[in-house]
């Protein structure tokens, strides 16, 4: 009686194991990556369906089990997780991490498009760095910025991006002029263009001179504290104080580097300049009795 | 005052009622609507803003962000549910947008659909950039995931998800332009 049980549980067993032979089971490959044929191992016997689900992704396929599947890589360009499932005589469920191809792509954030001069930390820039099927390179990647300008030397710096991601602060050079500021990962790079403009003008300083019945105030060409030239267009006030009580301003826009008013001649006055928040000399004119 | 004059100014009467009456239902009505809106409809994004850099998040920016991160995550999984993707342009841009319509298009043709039950989103926010126009945000989502074939559902799902989400503005609205599954972070 024992050895009629012990063969019938021998035979159930056997049972159990071919029935576990015969279930679908799936093999994924160690890792994978965006745009790159994939081959997946199955187990088992007979037909199943293959579904795939995943970023950009939907696929439902008929599959013979114990063969492999290739999938092309135009179907996994997508990075990220997918689901496969296989159904048959069991499911069963897998994942699948594809993971982004090498960097091909920058979308570069470059701010602000005007800056003044030799001014510290001013310039940002921050590089999204993707591959060519537009995923984002979550790898730690190194990404180059560059800030050049013409006779202003090239400041240069190497950020390493985490989640897909490089940001920085620059300061702006002390020559004024068109900026490039690339920014760059693997073969991929992108340049924007910083107009560093003239800071405020720096050591004002004026002349005056008589002709005919006016007095002339005219101003040395007027820089930055950089030494570049400030526009022209800026304004420059001049204000004329006589002892009697009587001022006299004057607006004038700097032209070619120079601003020049025309003052009424008052006697025993003052004449001051200004720019912005910057003083000039002080002459005084005239000759009291 | 005559007969006649008395029942136009009853008549007036009714209709400037009846008026009033209309005017007031039809502003009660969205306010109702509105109120009793069920927190199903709302997606739970929970937000640690902590560490983001390189820019410090304003409280009014932060909540803003959550309320539309909500909302492109509820329009996500209507658009995967019922293969629509109309829903998808009020929330998603660029990149993200044009692989969510890619995956609904595909699920249409093969006859598939994912039904989502969302049990909320914790959020960390990992970038601000200086010019306050672009956050990433890394996002752990609880996620019931069902995987239909027709009506038939084929497997379901049931696990900690993990997001790389870029949101950017749009028109003074935040949408979002990445969104990449990872394994884990």
């Amino acid at each position: 009686m024992n050895r009629l049980f012990l063969y019938l549980l021998m035979i159930v067993m056997c049972v159990f194991a071919a029935g576990v032979a015969r279930a679908a089971d799936i093999k994924l490959p160690d890792h994978a990556v965006a745009g790159q044929d994939v081959t997946i191992g199955t187990s088992g016997d007979g037909s199943a369906t293959l579904y795939i689900f995943g970023p950009g992704q939907a696929i439902k396929r008929s599959i013979s089990l114990g063969h492999e599947i290739s999938l092309k890589g135009q179907e996994l360009r997508n990075a990220g997780v997918y689901t496969l499932i296989v159904t048959g005589d069991n499911t069963v469920t897998r994942q699948l991490n594809v993971q982004a191809a090498a960097p091909a792509k920058i979308n570069f954030l470059a701010r602000p498009s005007r800056v003044p001069v030799a001014r510290p930390n001013v310039i940002t820039g921050t590089a999204f760095v993707f591959d060519e099927f537009q995923n984002l390179v979550l790898a730690p990647t190194p990404v180059k910025f560059d800030l050049s300008v013409k006779d202003g030397g090239t400041t240069s710096r190497t950020v390493p991006s985490k989640f897909g991601v490089a940001y920085i602060d620059l300061g702006s050079s002390s020559k004024e002029g068109a900026a490039q500021f690339v920014a760059s990962a693997g073969q991929a790079n992108v340049r924007r263009v910083i107009q560093q403009v003239a800071a405020d003008p720096c050591s004002l300083r004026m002349s005056l001179h008589r002709e005919k019945e006016w007095l002339i105030a005219e101003t040395a060409p007027v820089r930055d504290c950089s030494g570049n030239p400030v526009p022209d267009g800026t304004i420059v006030t001049f204000i004329e104080q006589s002892s009697n009580g009587g001022r006299s301003t004057v607006d004038a826009r700097i032209k070619k580097g120079i601003a020049r008013a025309q003052l009424p001649v008052q006697p025993n006055a003052t004449v001051t300049v200004a720019a912005g928040v910057v003083l000039g000399n002080e002459v005084r004119v005239g000759g009291g009795e | 005052m005559t007969a006649t004059s008395r029942h136009a100014e009853y008549v007036l009467r009714i209709v400037l009622i009846l008026t009033g009456l209309f005017l007031v239902l039809s502003g009660c009505l969205p306010l109702y609507h509105a109120l009793a809106a069920s927190p199903d409809d709302q997606i739970q994004v929970r937000m640690n803003a902590a560490q983001i850099a390189p820019r410090q998040l304003e409280e009014v920016v932060g909540r803003a962000i959550v309320q539309q991160y909500s909302r492109a995550w509820k329009n996500l999984e209507t658009a995967l549910d019922q293969n629509n993707t109309e829903v998808l342009g009020e929330s998603f841009v660029g990149y993200a947008h044009d692989k969510l319509t890619a995956q609904v298009v595909a699920q249409k043709k093969a006859g598939l659909s994912m039904r989502y039950v969302d049990h909320g989103h914790q959020v960390d926010g990992i970038l601000y950039s200086r010019d306050g126009s672009a956050v990433e945000l890394r996002d752990t989502a609880q996620l019931e995931i069902q995987y239909l074939d027709g009506s038939k559902v084929v497997a379901t799902e049931n696990t900690p998800l993990h997001y790389v989400a870029v949101i950017t503005l749009v028109d003074d609205r935040w949408k979002v332009r990445v969104l990449d599954s990872v394994p884990s972070f």
